[in-house]
């Protein structure tokens, strides 16, 4: 599939626009917002994650912690997609040839299908019927896709 | 006068040979402002469940003090890395950080930030059995965790202003902001 | 391990999957902490 059209499209988009024209509102609405929601949405991932591992909180039910961290997860991740395809839009054809870019979009989309179709759905039922090694495993996995998708990301601006 | 000392103190860190090497190196200053970044997920993280918990926006079936005091050492943990590596960031620039605004207004923030937390922290002693499982906190610890929200997204923005020299001292600036950057005749 | 009972499909999917990821990201930074050190190599010899 041919992106190259899209990003050149992207850039000259009413969107591209803006952030490349105004770097007080890329600087204040794209990035500040795209960091504070990496807040929420590693502190979501994190909360749930080292419950899992039996790191925090072990005297709370993970599946309570699970459940609301997710519905913080979900904010976060709505917030941080707008500001990222905002940012992106601005330099979007210097981000068709980053290496990290890719990356950063590959990981994410693992990390989004593995959140709602595998990581939710299993954790929505009773944990106990579950095996803590495999909880464990899949807490592993969460935190390392979301940190590999934030590394990524902040090289891209490295490069 | 402030700004003078200010101004003299990082000269002098400028010009010490760590500042240099952190700076002009090919990788450290990156790898250490990454660090710096992502921890937020760290540090910030833990903070956030602590507030929402307070306002009663997450986990408002668990006892308050609980959450209070569970996600209180991860977070302390990533607070450490990030006081390291902001002092490290400092340090690699010192001259262009503290002449910085955006870097002033975090540090009053940042201030700001710790005095509220020690408020929040002792009022949270002293009434937390009487409410801990209550959905939100008393109106004043309410209070507490929504300016710490605040103060620490301020954090954050004008952390990531920094780097931004819209309004440095070789600009063109009003009097009253080049003397909160910290301008200096020359 | 004490449950005797066999993953459900969706356990045994979310192994794999997690496996998969910590694999591939395995792989991947050490490639990434590679190519660094060679570079720095380059750079400082």
């Amino acid at each position: 599939m041919e992106l190259l059209p899209f990003f050149e499209w992207a850039e000259t988009s009413f969107l591209g626009y803006i952030g490349k024209t105004y770097g007080g509102v890329y600087a204040t609405f794209g990035q500040s917002i795209h960091l504070m929601s990496l807040a929420v949405l590693g502190g979501s991932v994190l909360v749930t994650d080292l419950r899992l591992l039996g790191v925090i909180m072990r005297d709370v039910p993970s599946e309570v912690v699970a459940d609301q961290a997710h519905k913080w997860f979900r904010i976060a991740l709505g917030f941080i997609l707008a500001t990222g395809i905002f940012m992106a839009a601005a330099v979007a054809q210097r981000m068709y040839y980053n290496d990290f870019f890719w990356a950063k979009m590959s990981a994410l989309l693992v990390g989004i299908i593995f959140v709602f179709a595998i990581k939710r759905p299993l954790l929505k039922g009773n944990h106990a019927d579950i095996q803590p090694w495999l909880l464990k495993l899949v807490a592993v996995a969460s935190i390392l896709i979301w940190f590999s998708v934030a590394a990524t990301g902040r090289w891209i601006g490295f490069s | 006068m402030i700004n003078e000392l200010l101004m003299q103190f990082a000269e002098w860190l400028y010009a010490t040979g760590g500042s240099r090497s952190i700076e002009e190196s090919y990788y450290l200053y990156n790898w250490i402002e990454a660090t710096h970044v992502i921890t937020i997920m760290l540090c910030l993280g833990m903070l956030v469940f602590i507030d929402l918990r307070m306002l009663g926006l997450a986990m408002p079936g668990v006892s308050a003090v609980k959450i209070s005091e569970r996600l209180n050492i991860p977070m302390m943990i990533g607070f450490v890395i990030m006081f390291i590596t902001g002092l490290l960031l400092f340090y690699a620039k010192p001259t262009y950080t503290i002449q910085s605004i955006w870097f002033r207004v975090k540090m009053v923030m940042l201030l700001a930030a710790f005095v509220n937390a020690v408020i929040f922290h002792k009022r949270l002693k002293a009434s937390a059995s009487s409410w801990e499982y209550e959905p939100k906190a008393p109106r004043n610890l309410q209070i507490c965790a929504a300016l710490s929200l605040g103060l620490w997204a301020g954090v954050v923005m004008t952390g990531r202003l920094i780097a931004y020299d819209w309004f440095h001292c070789y600009r063109e600036l009003p009097a009253w902001l080049g003397a909160a950057a910290g301008c200096v005749a020359d | 391990m004490s449950d005797k009972k066999s993953l459900t499909l969706l356990q045994k999917i979310a192994a794999a999957s997690s496996f998969g990821i910590i694999v591939a990201g395995i792989v991947y930074w050490s490639i990434q902490v590679q190519s660094v050190m060679e570079l720095l190599e380059m750079a400082y010899g």
